[in-house]
């Protein structure tokens, strides 16, 4: 096993790893903000891997485009929610939508 | 008429029926002679088909192709047409009683009633001429579909829980059980078609037929096999014309009729391999008979004694068709008419007594036959004909079934003992019920209006009484009329 | 007329990605009313196109062109049966938007209109790409859009579950990408149609990388356990947004797996790896979706899960990897594409939100109580409908395989079927009526009429399906008489 080997081994372990604590915290995190990092980290540790394994650039430029959506809608959430609840952290939405309900319709 | 025309009417009457008992229901006049010349048209049509079943003629309809090389086919063959014209007959009975139990209760919704009622028979027909196993599956979910209106019909918490144990255990059991069997019978014999001789003789294995035995059987939860019987009961609380519907002219007839079919169509001689399984669902047909006779027993409420009673008697086709000898084929065919005329009897009787004096219950019955003399008079004869004394049709099937059971080649002599005393235990709920209705001393205050029961209400009762005696006269040419069920040659 | 005609025919792979596109850009230019109109007809339009295609082909039996649009795409069985049904689902979505858009502000409604092109702009790309590539864009536009549409559509109640479905996407994103790296390094190609003939250095990495991919998609479809992100993206009935994203968003979505597997899992070499994942996961949606369908109290939720249970269906077909397998995954798809239009289409029309409200509907709205016990039975696999047509048919190619527990399965999601579809009709026919009734009551409302009326009919096309197991079966044996 050549060093080359050895290295683009370790590269796409190392993306393994950062795509999976992103998908951790864009799955569950209650924080917004945490949540689009989360989505960040994964898709950039996606395309790490892509790039390791010698995928063709389109794929790669495509995958770039993808996260730069991504994350472009998902601050455009992150900005409503600030403005609309005063809060980024899921429980405090949840909270207050539920407040919204009860005066309202029936169930 | 052709035997073609007859059939698509036998199917289509009941459904036009419906649609125009709600698209008039007003006058109420009106509204009741659709309902009567509906069923009654329906009734003729399915004479023709005995007509065509006696001559053997090849009749069959298909009405769509679901599945590549599966059908929604209907084809005329001697037991639906024999369940068909007992069934469609007693209807008419059924359809004038409705109209006068309607009038005498002041129904609050007598056209939907009448429409479901309608629908059912509809679907019980579909039922009896189905001409494979997927026809007979659609039909008897149409059936549940259409009598769980009749179950919840009142509408309060009781009847719409009745109606969801109604709906569950029937429709589970046949998508849980029926379902797969029938997919696993597909899978062995690549088709659906009921065929004399049965379609899986020669097919199977041992551990598969029994396997396959007890999901079909168990999985037509409406002949009422226990554990899956809880539904009966349940839905005793319905009101009156429901109740004929269910216990004597469309749900318990097609789970018997389900059941025959399965054991001459599906198993035939394959039954055989069968045997354990057959067996054992004798032996819980038998013990449930008794037991359900014995429950009836202890039932102060005449509606939930009869359930029970009518459980007791579908129990007895389930044991003569699995006996896998042409003699129990014989027997079940015919407990399904004796059972029909019976029950039907029996719960249009309870019905008239109950709109005309509000009486449900065994001790207020005492007397009542004094002032109701016609229509106690049809419920004791109903009554005798469930027992199984001659020389009412019970006791031609019972004989039979006997018979069948207690046979060399059945050898299942404690089979007949248990059959013997369910008899023995349905008198004892029955009998002396009618004994005492006839004989004490009449009720001063029993009648709601002074003017008594119409005769739209005691003249089917009377009618329908007459009709358990109709076995004494067909008996032998029924026999000759069925034989191509167990006779593998067309 | 006839030149018209020839010129569309000619261009047919593309024709429907451009209908969409510009139909998107000129809706979002339009007024808000004459969006609505605008983006309706331009679906119309695409299903119109695909389906004159899919007719010749499939029924017909036309050769299937080879494209040369200096565009990557490639037309197979499972695209040319799932195009059309795609742009129809999205036509009828699209026009009953019309009676919801109320629902939300007036100046997004442009917005709206062109972000549901989008979304089929990107499904049907994603069934028409030639290679992986294309296909991971097409579903990204799609999936995107669907986002968007749901954040910037429906208030504000709406973000958490667009940040939910976002964060869910991103992660499914990374695994499909994950997968083609894994898949392109141990096949060589990303070209779809090459990957037959490939020679394959490693089997079980080529697998691994399908595998993912595919589990990258069922994210986005919904398949059970991986539909975290639907709670919070069903949470409102009516609005236009949780009407398209159930109905557009899950048949996109699950055509693009069917497709994506009749590629990987017909592969001598890596089909049996990519054949034990799909079963695992299809078996496992079946019993989820069911049990959480059967506890479901609002409706779009239980219409959602119970498309899981679905979904699963469809997997489990496709695991099979036999034209009859592919054939009765169609079949399927379709008949949860008439489910989902009736049961979303019905929970808009009586804004039906907990299950409470659908007390009495029958009688107050006749149409979408029709269609909603339509949806119910077909979900319940009750027989002469297309839901059993498809059971039918998977019980078919999994006896054929010796596959018994699919039949298993089949029972099970329509034992579930009968507890949650029975639930929904009696509520409907045999309880008395509310306080109040939610659904729209302008004239508008009479927009959801076409989308109710076609689930009903489409429903009961189960009775004579002959065109529909035609038009299945060429597709399955398109799809796999390609290969060698």
């Amino acid at each position: 096993m050549g060093p080359e080997i050895l290295l683009t081994r370790a590269i796409f372990a190392a993306a393994l790893v950062l795509l999976m604590c992103g998908a951790v915290a864009a799955w569950a995190s209650n924080n917004a903000i945490r949540r689009l990092a989360g989505i960040a980290l994964s898709m950039l540790g996606a395309i790490l891997g892509l790039g390791a394994l010698g995928a063709p650039n389109a794929l790669l430029i495509a995958a770039a485009c993808a996260v730069f959506v991504q994350l472009a809608i998902g601050a455009a959430v992150t900005v409503r929610l600030q403005e609309d609840y005063g809060a980024i952290e899921a429980p405090e939405t949840d909270q207050a939508d539920r407040q919204d309900d009860m005066p309202g319709r029936a169930p | 008429m052709s035997a073609e025309l007859a059939l698509l009417g036998v199917l289509a009457t009941p459904v036009l029926q419906a649609l125009l008992v709600l698209a008039l229901q007003r006058p109420p006049g009106l509204r009741d002679v659709v309902h009567i010349v509906g069923a009654l048209i329906t009734a003729l049509c399915a004479l023709r088909l005995v007509g065509a079943a006696a001559e053997q003629e090849s009749v069959r309809l298909v009405l769509a192709q679901p599945l590549p090389n599966v059908g929604l086919a209907f084809v005329v063959e001697p037991l639906g047409a024999l369940a068909a014209a007992a069934l469609s007959g007693l209807g008419v009975l059924h359809a004038v009683h409705a109209a006068g139990m309607v009038r005498a209760t002041q129904e609050k919704a007598p056209a939907r009633l009448m429409a479901f009622i309608a629908l059912a028979g509809a679907a019980t027909m579909a039922v009896a001429f189905s001409a494979n196993l997927f026809t007979f599956f659609v039909a008897y979910q149409a059936l549940t579909l259409a009598v769980f209106p009749l179950v919840a019909h009142r509408g309060d918490e009781e009847a719409r829980r009745a109606g969801r144990t109604f709906l569950a255990t029937l429709l589970t059991a046949s998508m849980g059980l029926f379902l797969p069997a029938m997919i696993w019978t597909y899978a062995i014999a690549g088709a659906l078609d009921f065929q004399p001789g049965g379609m899986l003789a020669g097919k199977v294995d041992i551990p598969t037929a029994n396997i396959l035995l007890v999901l079909f059987v168990l999985g037509l939860a409406m002949a009422a096999m226990p554990p899956l019987h809880r539904w009966l009961p349940e839905s005793s609380r319905a009101p009156d014309p429901a109740l004929v519907t269910i216990q004597g002219l469309a749900i318990i007839p097609a789970g018997g009729i389900g059941v025959i079919k399965v054991a001459a169509f599906v198993f035939g001689p394959a039954l055989i391999e069968a045997r354990l399984a057959s067996l054992a669902l004798i032996g819980l047909a038998g013990v449930g008979m008794c037991v359900a006779a014995l429950i009836a027993l202890s039932r102060r409420d005449l509606r939930e004694r009869l359930a029970y009673s009518c459980m007791a008697q579908s129990l007895a086709v389930v044991m003569g068709a699995l006996v896998a000898l042409p003699m129990g084929l014989f027997a079940a065919a015919l407990q399904i008419v004796a059972l029909a005329c019976a029950a039907t009897t029996l719960s249009m009787a309870v019905g008239t007594s109950a709109a005309i004096t509000t009486r449900r219950n065994v001790e207020d019955y005492v007397g009542l036959g004094r002032v109701m003399p016609w229509t106690f008079a049809g419920f004791a004869l109903a009554s005798a004909s469930m027992i199984g004394m001659p020389p009412f049709s019970g006791a031609w099937a019972k004989l039979w079934l006997i018979t069948a059971l207690g046979a060399p080649a059945g050898g299942l002599m404690w089979a007949a003992a248990l059959v013997g005393v369910a008899a023995v235990l349905t008198f004892a709920h029955l009998g002396p019920l009618a004994a005492s209705a006839l004989s004490g001393k009449a009720p001063t205050d029993a009648f709601k209006r002074p003017d008594g029961a119409s005769i739209l209400l005691a003249a089917p009762v009377i009618l329908g009484a007459a009709a358990t005696l109709s076995l004494l006269v067909l008996a032998d040419s029924l026999a000759r009329f069925l034989s191509p069920i167990w006779n593998s040659a067309p | 007329m006839t030149a018209a005609l020839d010129l569309m025919r000619t261009h047919a792979a593309l024709l429907p990605l451009i209908i969409a596109m510009v139909g998107a850009a000129l809706a979002m230019l339009c007024p808000p009313r004459l969006s609505w109109g605008l983006a309706t007809i331009a679906a119309l339009l695409c299903a119109f196109v695909t389906a004159d295609t899919t007719v010749r082909v499939l029924i017909a039996a036309a050769p299937l062109w080879s494209v040369a649009e200096g565009v990557p795409l490639l037309a197979d069985g499972i695209g040319l049966f799932a195009s059309p049904l795609m742009a129809a689902v999205a036509a009828l979505a699209l026009a009953a938007s019309g009676a919801v858009l109320s629902d939300i502000e007036r100046r997004t409604w442009p917005l709206a209109m062109a972000l549901v092109l989008c979304q089929l702009f990107g499904w049907l790309g994603a069934l028409a790409a030639r290679d992986l590539a294309g296909v991971f864009v097409a579903i990204e536009t799609a999936w995107l859009a669907s986002v968007a549409l749901l954040a910037f559509s429906d208030g504000r109640t709406a973000l958490g579950g667009a940040l939910r479905m976002l964060g869910a996407g991103g992660v499914g994103s990374a695994l499909f990408l994950c997968g083609v790296g894994i898949f392109y390094r141990s096949v060589g190609t990303l070209e779809l149609s090459a990957i037959a003939t490939a020679h394959i250095e490693s089997a079980d990495a080529a697998a691994l990388g399908a595998g993912l991919m595919l589990l990258g998609v069922a994210l986005k479809a919904g398949v059970a356990p991986l539909h975290d992100w639907m709670g919070g993206a069903f949470t409102r009935p009516g609005g236009p947004a949780a009407l398209v994203l159930g109905t557009v968003g899950v048949i996109g979505a699950l055509a693009v797996i069917v497709r994506l597997a009749g590629y990987v899992a017909t592969s001598p070499t890596i089909g049996e790896g990519v054949s034990i994942a799909l079963a695992v996961l299809g078996g496992a949606s079946v019993v989820i979706g069911s049990v959480q369908a059967v506890g479901a109290h609002n409706l779009t939720r239980l219409a959602a899960y119970a498309g899981a249970a679905q979904a699963g269906g469809i997997l489990l077909c496709v695991a099979l990897g036999s034209p009859a397998g592919f054939a009765a995954a169609l079949v399927q798809l379709t008949a949860l594409a008439a489910a989902a239009l009736a049961l979303f289409g019905g929970a808009a029309a009586g804004g039906v939100q907990s299950l409470e409200h659908l007390d009495g509907l029958g009688r107050r709205a006749p149409l979408a109580g029709a269609a909603i016990m339509s949806g119910a039975i077909s979900l319940m696999g009750a027989p002469l409908t297309l839901g059993f047509l498809g059971r039918w048919r998977l019980v078919e190619a999994g006896v054929g395989a010796g596959w018994w527990w699919a039949a298993g399965a089949v029972i099970f999601a329509s034992l579930a079927g009968v507890f949650y579809g029975g639930r929904l009709i009696e509520r409907l026919y045999f309880r008395r009526a509310g306080d109040l009734f939610h659904g729209p009551n302008d004239a508008w409302r009479w927009a959801l009429a076409p989308m109710l009326a076609a689930s009903i009919v489409a429903i009961a096309f189960g009775v004579s399906p002959a065109l529909l197991l035609t038009a299945a079966d060429s597709a399955g044996a398109l799809m796999l008489g390609g290969l060698p």
